[in-house]
């Protein structure tokens, strides 16, 4: 989940021109898009003015398009005119308003949208409109998709010979774009224009890859600009992005006296560095609440650390200051750092504010870099996030910046491991368990414990242990801290399966596993598009200990299961040992990306783990 | 000291609304200040408790305190503006306020935000006369920390997600608040208006529910109306009377204190405003039903449904409503006067009730065609409909009753306080009654909706005075009650092992539905233009070009209505696959041969379909055997949660009901089949019963499972009786047989 930034991938920092669109084929569209650097000399600053032209052609007959273009501090909408088959809509009158973003508080987003209708089959809807983006520096991508399908699209960027700009282009392979590049002379600029044809329509798929990833777009990265007698420097190098970063971040004001009272209080009575460092970041983690505020400036300055202190909320920047600034004050070496999560395509290599939209707490600790990430409520220390892990990573440090990468966590970081012994008891297997719990299989816990009422909690966990399942029982649980981050989770507890055991002609059928997970996690080939990509690395580890029955032997056991490749791993298979039989099996998945290609492999070998859970053993008497 | 503070208020709000901007802010400033005096300068007791009881560690949050107040004063004032007369100058003020301990993040999360419309200024001029309408709302709140610091929060710190001179809104994020926290909070909202409008019972109307989501030590509820102002209360299932009392100015004060507010339990098969205390408390100035109920000399506890009543006979007039033309279509309906003459009461109203379901379902608007499957959702007004019907009805001299009910899963009728609280339906006199209910497209004639049956009815008999006045007489009655056997679904299932290596079932299923059953597989599988078709074959309706032929309004549109059915078609196997998954709780693969056998549209009719699939996982090896879980093939009985496993309410079942379902798994050559034994099962008490059994015929096993709920209605020390029925049904779900090599 992306928490800080999303304000800036939505809204502010990119021109995304996504639009809101109804996700099926009611209508198509075709587009002309126009992009002008210019300079205005009254504010002495560059724009770019854009016109943005959509035909909406229906297919239906009474199709509702609603339309929806969204704007903020840094872009205007100059105006909006709209035609259906050539003319103005009755009571056509746009609406401006607050945009609710998902996880943020409250942002500078806005909405301007109206409603049109299309009554007939080859309708045509003319919808314009002209807007002014003031700092070329949120300028970052268009896009050739949408959520209908478009039938053309041109975009043209007219740039002045004064404007540095690269256009990057990227996701094309497979589309069928087109570029053209024509110098007038009289204005002196550059007119670059890209022309597609029938691009599908976006198709919106869980778990998939972040749409940057996807979609064909050109990354625009204004670099510099030179006119009206003034050079303008946006982010022509990683330099340039940093020193503007800088200059945010120069104008925190932190009470330093709150916060060294505050580190003092946190770290009293503790001796060793990581116990000071632990109680810091925990303390963050615990006490200060997610809010976003991304109004303006506010979506890049972090807020002061005393005031994220104060309120008790903040976002993933005024955490991370927080996290820093009670850090310094106790003599640590940590630093501001930004970065992108997994869910944008790009790093550093191009220099533009769509490429991150995250802020963390960088420790320097005994020659080795520790990334505190306090929005990861249940995380412990040295454990990172999935959506983090091998992302490039800015660190500020004074003039110069630093740039590395989050570490890329094994498998073994998350942990779910679960060993019991049983016994059967007339149909059912009866016994005990013992849980533990590591990583981001941890956070997922304590973050659905901690997010129920007090109340429910632990009915939600006998719920969860027990797979929903009524006839699976759970008594005597004993669980550690759920308010403890910085242990790994533990939970022992007493089953009793009912009807795990089938009896026929004193032959016992026996299913182990009540839980088979993934067992119904294959993927519909002939409907997804994208590539999957799992929540987390899983690390699944089971191991059940069944005692035989006095006068009874092990008759069949399923044919063991191992498959392994780079990418996952399943192993299932049994031991017989004298009056026991042990169960084990091991699930991997190291690589949290499958692409499309792989999919096919993937439904076989789920394919194989189904075939192997729903073999049961069988126990017959010694004597036969 | 609030009494003082009201005029105050009102005084203040007055002026501002007159105001320059500056002047405004000043004056919603010094307001804001005065109301915080008020609600924190001298709180009750109540408001300075800061700990919970040790039995109420453990819930989410407590709420200390809570006080509700409203006042309202109204009278009538002189205008010289757009309606030279009287207009309605009304003033409202409120105050919620509340006290809550923090115990757990998800109150945390809850409570840490406040939302509001801050202000709303719709006043208007003309002429002379400026027409005021102004809303202003006030926020406070204090976090008080566990050690006893108390943090008043600065307001200005809120947020307005719209921020225009005469419409705010505004967020307000509670800083430094914590669990373990108390938090202190009040909206305060005042309201000036000077309209007509919104000056009746069904404009003032307020519902206090007296179970909460969080356990309430304290809830203190005042209201407080100036003499022109009349006020009407009902006090449902058992809920305390207000006090009433009298100030010097001779406005009413209600008051009612209450602690320990108990909490709600979400239980399976309850009707919250049937079982739980609530009062309904409506205010009103120049309410035409005062008039009646003062008339007329109703009182006591149905003052208001007797009122209601009588507003509704009296909207029996006839030229109000273009009923004509669907009566002469019911008359064109028979080949002669003489034939319609000869029919019977119930014939004829069949007819009617056909017709009447085509008129109404079968007519498609622009807007339609946006959603058209949506259609098959709608449900007709009762009331609108059964005034129609009685018209045409005694038009055609039919002998018929006009009942009113309330739903079951609503208030009851003696509970009535707005129009809309009850619903209507028609009774026919005929050989046998037959009942006409103006419902959900799929209602058939004579077909009473569940929600209503058992339910006692105001009879009211209809006696045509002239086309403007019907005189009614009235009896009581209850509804009658249909029996489990006609709420019925009756699956059958032909079963084989599938897939390479025979782990997969192939499923061919059979389903038919009757009565209570049957409507909402009908809605979902049932396309649109299916149903469309049905409803015009029975009411004789026409073909679609027919129908618009004379349309204006859009051209071509039957052929865009046609358009839009077909659209639909694209959809029908999800539909299907929809149904699959919800009944066995996992995805299905393969869905074929889906289609519909009987539309069940026509009354007394059966709704069925026909289904093939595969589905995973109900099949284990072992060895060279395999085990079924058979159990599972009828979808899985209900499982009770730990929460209703113990309970103390009354059971409002849906309906009486009953399921039956016959399996046939066919066996493979070369194995034989045990366990039959464990599938046979049978419990039965007066509150229904569960039976099962299987029996090898030829090459497969035939697995038959009946489940009986007998009543819609079961007494709480009933409860232990149905929970054995239903474990001994959930247990079944379990059973497995057993499919052995042979050889």
């Amino acid at each position: 989940m992306i928490k800080c930034f999303t304000a800036l991938c939505l809204c502010l920092a990119t021109v995304y021109c996504v639009k809101a669109r109804p996700a099926d084929s009611s209508a198509t569209i075709s587009s002309k898009q126009s992009y002008q650097f210019v300079y205005n000399a009254k504010f002495n600053r560059v724009e770019v003015k854009e016109v943005l032209n959509d035909v909406y052609t229906s297919n239906n007959y009474a199709v509702k398009i609603p339309v929806v273009e969204g704007y903020n501090d840094q872009v205007t909408i100059d105006e909006v005119k709209c035609k259906v088959d050539n003319h103005t809509p009755d009571g056509f009158k746009p609406v401006y308003s607050y945009y609710s973003v998902d996880d943020v508080f409250y942002s500078d987003a806005r909405i301007c949208y109206f409603p049109m209708s299309l009554p007939k089959i080859g309708s045509k809807g003319n919808v314009t409109f002209n807007e002014t983006i003031l700092d070329p520096r949120y300028f970052t991508s268009v896009y050739f998709s949408e959520s209908l399908p478009v039938t053309s699209r041109e975009i043209s960027f007219i740039v002045p010979r004064w404007m540095k700009v690269e256009l990057k282009e990227m996701n094309f392979g497979g589309f069928n774009i087109k570029k053209s590049t024509v110098y007038n002379s009289k204005d002196d600029v550059d007119v670059f224009t890209y022309t597609a044809q029938n691009i599908p329509a976006n198709k919106r798929e869980e778990n998939s890859p972040g749409p940057s990833y996807l979609y064909p777009h050109i990354m625009v990265l204004c670099k510099s600009a030179n006119t009206g007698g003034h050079n303008f420097t946006y982010f022509a190098t990683l330099d340039d992005q940093y020193n503007w970063y800088k200059t945010l971040v120069k104008e925190i004001k932190n009470n330093d006296a709150i916060i060294a009272a505050k580190a003092k209080d946190l770290t009293a009575g503790l001796t060793s560095d990581m116990d000071k460092i632990k109680a810091i970041f925990y303390f963050v983690q615990d006490n200060i609440r997610y809010i976003a505020f991304e109004n303006g400036i506010a979506g890049f300055k972090p807020e002061s650390a005393d005031e994220v202190l104060r309120k008790k909320y903040g976002d993933c920047k005024g955490m991370a200051n927080l996290t820093r600034s009670l850090l310094k004050a106790q003599g640590y070496d940590a630093h501001l750092c930004w970065l992108g999560t997994d869910h944008i395509a790009y790093d550093y290599s191009t220099p533009s504010m769509a490429v991150d939209n995250h802020m963390i707490c960088a420790l320097n600790y005994k020659g080795k870099t520790i990334f505190l990430d306090a929005t990861e409520t249940y995380i412990g220390l040295n454990e990172y996030a999935e959506r983090i892990q091998g992302r490039q990573v800015l660190i500020e440090n004074g003039d110069k910046y630093l740039l590395t990468r989050i570490p890329m966590a094994s498998a073994t970081q998350n942990f779910d491991y679960e060993t019991s012994k049983l016994a059967v008891v007339g149909t059912a297997l009866v016994g005990s368990v013992s849980h533990v719990w590591k990583g981001e299989d941890k956070e997922e816990i304590l973050s659905g414990l901690n997010n129920i009422k007090k109340e429910r909690s632990d009915e939600a966990l006998i719920r969860y242990l027990s797979n929903s399942n009524n006839d699976n029982e759970i008594k005597d649980l004993n669980i550690s801290s759920i308010y403890n981050t910085d242990a790994d989770l533990s939970a022992s507890y007493k089953v009793n399966f009912k009807n795990a055991v089938s009896v026929f002609s004193k032959a016992y059928y026996i299913d182990l596993d009540p839980k088979k997970e993934f067992v119904n996690s294959a993927i519909k080939i002939d409907e997804r598009k994208h590539d999957y990509w799992f929540d987390y690395k899983t690390n699944i580890t089971k191991e059940t200990e069944l005692t035989i029955p006095a006068n009874y032997k092990v008759s069949a056991v399923p044919a063991p299961l191992n498959i392994s490749n780079a990418d996952y791993e399943f192993h299932i298979n049994y031991e017989s040992k004298p009056g026991k039989l042990i169960y084990k099996k091991i699930i991997l998945v190291k690589n949290t990306h499958m692409p499309v290609a792989k999919f096919d492999q993937w439904n076989k070998d789920v394919e194989q783990l189904a075939k192997t859970y729903n073999e049961n053993i069988t126990l017959k008497p010694i004597s036969e | 000291m609030r009494r003082l503070l009201l005029i105050t208020a009102c005084t203040l709000v007055y002026t501002a609304s007159f105001g320059q901007s500056e002047k405004d802010k000043r004056a919603y400033a010094e307001q804001a200040t005065k109301i915080q005096t008020d609600v924190w300068g001298s709180p009750s007791a109540e408001f300075k408790v800061t700990a919970i009881p040790a039995n109420l560690s453990k819930e989410s949050a407590v709420v200390l305190a809570r006080s509700f107040s409203l006042s309202r004063a109204s009278s009538g004032k002189l205008k010289f503006g757009r309606a030279i007369g009287i207009t309605t100058r009304t003033t409202k003020f409120s105050i919620f306020h509340e006290r809550v301990k923090i115990n757990d993040k998800t109150a945390l999360d809850e409570f840490s935000t406040l939302q509001y419309q801050k202000k709303l200024d719709k006043t208007t001029s003309q002429l002379f006369a400026k027409f005021v309408d102004v809303n202003n709302t006030f926020i406070g709140a204090k976090v008080i920390k566990p050690a006893g610091k108390e943090i008043i929060v600065n307001t200005s710190e809120e947020i307005l997600t719209k921020n225009e001179s005469k419409d705010q809104k505004g967020k307000l994020a509670i800083p430094d608040l914590q669990v373990g926290d108390v938090l202190d909070y009040y909206i305060c909202r005042q309201d000036i208006a000077d309209k007509d409008e919104g000056n009746l019972y069904k404009d003032n109307d307020n519902i206090l529910s007296l179970v909460d989501e969080y356990p309430v030590l304290y809830y203190s509820i005042d209201f407080q109306f100036n003499k022109k102002i009349k006020v009407r209360a009902i006090y449902a299932n058992g809920a305390k009377p207000f006090e009433e009392s009298h100030n010097a100015e001779g406005d009413l004060l209600l008051s009612l204190k209450l602690t320990n507010v108990p909490k709600y339990k979400g239980q399976l098969w309850t009707s919250g405003y049937r079982q739980y205390p609530y009062i309904e408390i409506g205010s009103a100035y120049d309410d035409p039903t005062d008039k009646i109920i003062e008339k007329n000399h109703f009182d006591g506890k149905t003052a208001m449904l007797q009122a209601r009543k009588y507003n509704f006979e009296k909207t029996f007039v006839e030229r109000a409503f273009p009923y004509f033309m669907l009566l002469d279509k019911v008359k064109n309906a028979f080949k002669d006067k003489k034939s319609l003459r000869a029919a019977s009461a119930d014939s004829v109203a069949k007819v009617f009730y056909a017709t009447w379901k085509y008129d109404t379902f079968c007519h498609y608007l622009p807007n339609d065609l946006q959603d058209l499957p949506a259609m098959k959702y709608r449900a007709a007004n009762s009331q609108g409909n059964v005034l129609n019907a009685c018209f045409i009805l005694t038009a055609l001299k039919i002998d018929h009753d006009v009942l009113l009910v309330a739903s079951r899963n609503t208030n009851s009728l003696d509970n009535v306080f707005n129009a809309d609280d009850f619903d209507a339906l028609i009774r026919i006199n005929g050989s046998v009654p037959a009942y006409l209910c103006f419902d959900d497209v799929v209602t058939h004639f004579n077909e009473i909706p569940a929600r209503f049956q058992g339910e006692k009815v105001i009879v009211l008999h209809p006696k045509r005075r002239n086309d403007h006045e019907y005189d009614f007489t009235e009896t009581e009655d209850v509804l009658p009650v249909a029996n489990a056997s006609q709420n019925n679904i009756n699956e059958q299932l032909n079963v084989s092992l599938a897939g390479a290596d025979l782990k997969k079932l192939k499923i061919e299923r059979t389903v038919k539905e009757k009565g209570s059953l049957r409507h909402d597989d009908q809605k979902d599988l049932l396309l649109a233009d299916e149903i469309d078709a049905g409803i015009v074959e029975m009411g004789n309706g026409e073909t679609m070009e027919k129908r618009y032929k004379y349309y204006t309004g859009v051209k071509k549109f039957a052929e865009q209505v046609t358009g839009a059915f077909a659209k639909e078609h694209n959809d029908k196997e999800k539909y299907y696959s929809d149904e699959i998954k919800a009944k066995f709780s996992q995805e299905p693969q393969k869905v074929t041969n889906f289609k519909i056998i009987n539309s069940g549209l026509n009354a007394g009719s059966t709704f069925e379909y026909t289904e093939s699939f595969e589905m995973d996982n109900l099949v284990k090896k072992a060895g060279n055997n395999y085990i079924i879980d058979a159990g599972k093939l009828t979808g899985g009985f209900l499982k009770l949660d730990e929460k209703d496993k113990v309970r103390d309410k009354d059971i409002y079942m849906p309906s009486a009901r009953s399921f039956s379902y016959t399996i046939s798994i066919a066996i493979p050559a070369g194995y034989a089949v045990k366990g039959i034994e464990e599938l046979t099962k049978n419990k039965a008490n007066k509150t229904g019963s569960f039976s099962a059994g299987a029996v090898v015929k030829g090459n497969a096993v035939v697995i038959t499972v009946t489940r009986v709920y007998s009543n819609n209605f079961e007494k709480a020390a009933d409860w232990p009786l149905l929970k054995d029925l239903i474990e001994t049904a959930s247990d079944f779900d379990s059973v497995k047989l057993l499919l052995e090599k042979q050889g």
